[in-house]
């Protein structure tokens, strides 16, 4: 049985004297007054003898006045949020409906609720200093409104140095973006990542601090906020978290605080809780919720923030599109990467292992041979260590890797093509011929290898995975076949095969060097002029890719129509099973096997021949295979 | 830097303005030549006249004016197709209208009446639709554009016994149709030849109006295929009898019956569910560049679909034009002809035709099977 106050003061403004009558009529027979806010505001003493409850129905800052005077004299309070205020109606779980609302504003059973005073002013939803993008967007906007409306806000975003004080004295000096106090703020993404921590009666402030390195991490951390479940405790990883009764901000400039959407003060910000500083009518389901609320001890969480010499390099520029790390986080990379770079004496010996086990492999036509050849290629490690020299402009590193590389390629087509010449045993296998033929989509598995093998160098925990990205792209095979070319006296052999290699060693350079971009490696590409000659080789090299894989489009298609094809020779009916055809220096050999029920004349077969030659447009060089069938 | 990225800007430029193909710009003469064309634009067939009609429009839209400038301009003639109609229609276009060449949209009794003549106007006919044996034998002024009833009976034959592997098969034909009648012939031949049983030869007369009791004795012969180179109309009214007892054999019609049925009878191609049809194209099979540019001229030009008449109208009106731009003077009715007998390879709407120098074409047949209202390609047969 909900319960209803005996008197109550209504004190309005004239957009909201239209609820007198109603407040009057109410049908729970409480002795309603009507008073103008600006009368109550004169003698608020007087009016109060008789009653400890007011209602209120106005603007946000008349009701902070209300609020102020209710710390003052001690009365409860109910609102009746104007139409516009829906997000006041929201904090507190005030119904919509005047009806519900008035019925609300009347009841005897306020919260006692804390009250935070930011510089003496009244907060009760949110304060924000600096830039924080989309915090304050409703978390029921769509993914991709979010996206758009991200990107806009965002462009020129900076960091800026911060001092925070909590009660207990404990300082925290780091750079960010911006932060956001929330009292009672809902549906905001802000809110949504410590909706489980939120009470408006544990008496402590919360603070969320915002500091990304870049605009990417920042876009993440949006997705983050965006999908966080609201009962998951663990914070984005550029997000600090603070919670203390007493919190004071400091910043290296004066910067404009917003309360509650209004720019009211500047910093130094001095934040204090008063708790249970007045009591307020509040929804079912807020008290319901402000029950369950437990004492909490102050939090400090402030470990994705930058601390020590990352605060003044991180506030020098705007934040980068990429995230930008230093030499120091990422030392055991770079030692890596230029032992990497060198010609090693184990390097030589591999790459020499790797080249004879992958010639014989072919000549054997074992596919496991082949792949426990590319396994032992020890060529992606110099090919990812020039992809970081080309980026961070290490002059040293790409001489060297690059001396690697060419030392390796000069090694392996030597091995493979000395072993072709001695051995008397050639035949070309379909392991070789499937190495003549590269086209764009090589192309496309060696920027995806350059991608993959950039990612696994750069983390530890994964490197396991760098012998897949071997296998992929196999770099060892094609120089061996481009060997066995060169041993035949084969130019065609061999530069199909080299076509294919250094479609690999150029996709792989270039994605792995724009893969250590985006992980952060370097804020900017530093040897762009030899990263624009990569791409140019690349681009050249598309073409006959192009072609290539053109011609192997053509091909299929062809092939898989011939498999519907069927000719009437001389009153005999012959099925195409199978065609294939095969490119033979400048001819074209297509080979069909026709299955006939009645035996073919030499004279059907030059009818077939004539009709295929009639109806295709490719000169072509017949050889058929006969199959009779009952 | 910038120049670098200057030259490559250069070599991407280049390299699409190599690829671009831009059609050449022809300048008017002036002058006009007339072609005639003689087809059903009235009367029960007149799909075939005005479909077919549709397909010269079509590339006449693509290249209005021939290589030299010459407009082309078509003076039609509607013989509702009636032999009398097709030969008055030939000779006022032979005499009056002194037309170089004539396409003829008629079917095979139009199109022999029409053989008969062609030679003694010496104006090249060429023959679109009809698909009797004895069209262009032995004539030096017509050909014929279509395979033949021999070549499409006997495929159906070897098709129907070699690749459905069937044993037993009844045929029906229409008695009052040369097409029909002819192929139902050539299709018995060969596939008794071939080692085939035909169960029954049902001869359709026009009051044929039993199709269930004949349907049922058929189901009793253990028949496996209905070789079925009838009307549209037969080939639905045996079709709905075949629903009405609950038997499904194989169905094969023959050309033209797609096309027909969905211009003639839209509300019933789901009676062709399932059947096999003899055809000049399929729906599913990439068009040649031709094919592809008549395909959306046609688009732009009629809201009706398209069909075989359509195709073939515009097959005949291209073979036309190339034959006319071979030629020094393009009004030249021998020129065109000796150009027509001599086609080798000329790219159609779906592959390669070569006309030969005894006026019959050699082209591919194609075997569809009909799905959901269209056309599923199953074999192409040379």
């Amino acid at each position: 049985m909900t319960e209803h106050v005996d008197t109550a003061l209504f004190v309005h403004v004239p957009e909201t004297e239209n609820l007198c009558r109603q407040l009057l009529e109410n049908p729970f027979q409480v002795t309603v007054t009507p008073v103008a806010f600006s009368t109550f505001l004169e003698e608020p003493r007087a009016l109060l003898t008789g009653t400890g409850h007011v209602v209120f129905s106005g603007p946000l800052e008349d009701f902070k006045c209300i609020i102020q005077l209710a710390t003052q004299y001690g009365f409860s309070v109910g609102l009746v949020p104007m139409a516009d205020q829906k997000r006041i109606a929201g904090c507190y779980d005030i119904p919509d409906q005047s009806a519900a609302a008035i019925d609300l504003a009347l009841r005897r059973d306020g919260q006692m609720v804390d009250l935070i005073l930011c510089n003496d002013e009244i907060l009760l939803f949110k304060a924000t200093i600096g830039r924080l993008p989309l915090f304050d967007v409703s978390s029921d906007s769509g993914p991709i409104a979010l996206v758009g409306e991200a990107f806009k806000r965002i462009i020129g975003l900076r960091l800026l140095k911060f001092t925070f004080k909590t009660g207990e004295d404990t300082r925290i000096k780091t750079a960010a973006c911006g932060c956001m106090i929330i009292q009672h703020h809902k549906h905001s993404l802000a809110s949504r990542l410590i909706a489980h921590d939120s009470s408006l009666t544990d008496g402590m402030i919360s603070l969320i601090v915002s500091a990304p390195f870049s605009i990417t991490e920042y876009v993440k951390f949006l997705f983050q906020a965006y999908r966080k479940r609201e009962d998951t405790r663990q914070l984005p990883s550029t997000i600090g978290y603070i919670k203390a009764p007493q919190i004071d901000i400091e910043t290296e400039q004066e910067q404009v605080v917003t309360i509650d959407e209004q720019q009211v003060v500047h910093t130094p910000l001095h934040c204090t809780v008063l708790p249970q500083a007045m009591r307020i009518n509040v929804g079912e389901a807020l008290r319901e919720k402000e029950k369950r609320a437990q004492v909490v001890k102050e939090i400090i969480k402030t470990e994705n923030l930058p601390t020590g010499k990352e605060i003044s390099k991180a506030t020098k520029k705007k934040i980068p599109f990429f995230a930008y790390a230093s030499e120091e986080r990422f030392r055991d990379l770079f030692t890596s990467l230029r032992s990497d770079a060198k010609t090693t004496p184990a390097y030589l010996v591999l790459i020499l292992l790797s080249t004879m086990l992958a010639t014989l492999g072919l000549y054997l036509s074992s596919s496991s041979v082949v792949i426990g050849a590319m396994l032992l290629a020890p060529l992606m490690a110099p090919i990812i260590a020039l992809a970081m020299a080309l980026l961070r402009k290490d002059t040293k590193m790409a001489r060297r890797s690059t001396g690697t590389i060419a030392v390796g390629i000069i090694l392996a087509l030597s091995a493979s093509a000395l072993i072709s010449k001695i051995f008397p045993y050639k035949p070309i296998t379909p392991e070789m011929l499937a190495r003549l033929n590269p086209s764009l989509l090589d192309l496309g598995v060696a920027l995806f290898a350059g991608v993959a093998g950039a990612y696994t160098k750069s983390f530890k925990e994964i490197l396991q995975s760098l012998a897949g990205v071997a296998i992929a792209v196999a770099l060892v095979p094609p120089l061996a076949v481009a060997g066995i070319g060169l041993g035949r006296g084969d130019l065609f052999f061999f530069a199909q095969a080299f076509l294919l290699f250094s479609t690999n060693l150029i996709g792989i350079t270039l994605a792995a060097t724009y893969t250590f971009r985006a992980l952060g490696y370097s804020a900017v590409v530093g040897s762009k002029r030899s990263l624009a000659f990569v791409a140019l080789i690349m681009l050249l090299i598309s073409i006959p890719l192009y072609i290539s894989y053109q011609q192997i489009v053509d091909k299929t298609n062809f092939e898989r129509n011939w498999r519907q094809e069927r000719f009437l020779v001389n009153d005999k009916y012959l099925i195409i099973q199978k065609a294939d055809v095969v490119r033979y220096r400048d001819k074209e050999v297509l080979t069909i096997d026709i299955l006939a029920r009645e035996p073919l004349s030499r004279d059907d077969l030059a009818q077939l021949k004539r009709k295929i030659q009639t109806h295709f447009s490719k000169e072509l060089v017949i050889r058929a295979n006969v199959l009779y069938i009952p | 830097m910038r120049y670098c990225y200057s030259i490559l800007l250069v070599f991407l430029w280049l390299s699409l303005i190599a690829g671009c193909d831009r059609p050449t710009v022809i300048k008017p003469s002036g002058k006009t030549i007339k072609i005639g064309v003689v087809g059903p634009l009235s009367g029960p067939d007149r799909a075939m006249g005005e479909d077919g009609l549709r397909g010269i429009r079509t590339v006449m839209q693509i290249q209005p004016y021939l290589d030299n400038g010459d407009k082309v301009e078509l003076v039609i003639e509607d013989d509702k197709n009636e032999p009398d109609l097709s030969v008055k229609g030939l000779k006022k276009l032979a005499t009056e209208d002194k037309v170089s060449a004539i396409l003829l949209l008629s079917s095979s009794a139009a199109g022999l009446a029409v053989n008969e003549l062609a030679d003694s106007y010496q104006v090249p006919v060429l023959v679109l639709l009809a698909s009797h044996p004895d069209i262009a034998k032995d004539k030096k002024y017509v050909s014929q554009l279509i395979f033949d009833n021999t070549f499409q009976g006997r495929v159906a034959a070897l098709f129907a016994r070699d690749e459905l592997l069937i044993d037993r098969v009844a045929v029906f034909h229409n008695s009052d149709s040369f097409h029909s009648t002819s192929l139902a012939s050539e299709f018995i031949h060969k596939f008794e030849a071939i080692g085939g049983v035909i169960t029954e030869i049902i001869q359709l007369v026009d009051d044929t109006d039993d199709f269930k009791d004949i349907l049922e004795r058929l189901q009793k012969t253990k028949t496996q295929l209905l070789y079925l180179p009838v009307d549209p109309e037969d080939f639905i009214r045996i079709s709905m009898a075949l629903d009405e007892i609950g038997w499904a054999p194989e169905r094969m019609g023959s050309d033209g019956l797609v096309a027909n049925v969905l211009r003639q009878h839209p509300e019933e191609t789901n009676l062709l569910e399932g059947a096999i049809d003899i055809d000049l194209y399929a729906q599913d099979i990439q068009g040649t560049p031709l094919g592809k540019r008549a395909g959306k001229a046609y688009q732009k030009l009629f809201d009706k679909p398209g069909n075989s008449f359509t195709g073939i109208g515009a097959e005949g009106y291209a073979i036309l034009q190339q034959s006319m731009n071979s030629c020094t003077r393009p009004g030249d009715g021998q020129c065109i002809n000796s150009m027509i007998h001599n086609m080798e390879s000329f790219e159609g709407i779906m592959g390669r035709i070569s006309i030969h120098a005894d006026g019959k074409t050699e082209r591919p047949l194609i075997i569809n099977r009909i799905r959901n209202g269209r056309t599923q390609f199953m074999v192409k047969v040379y």
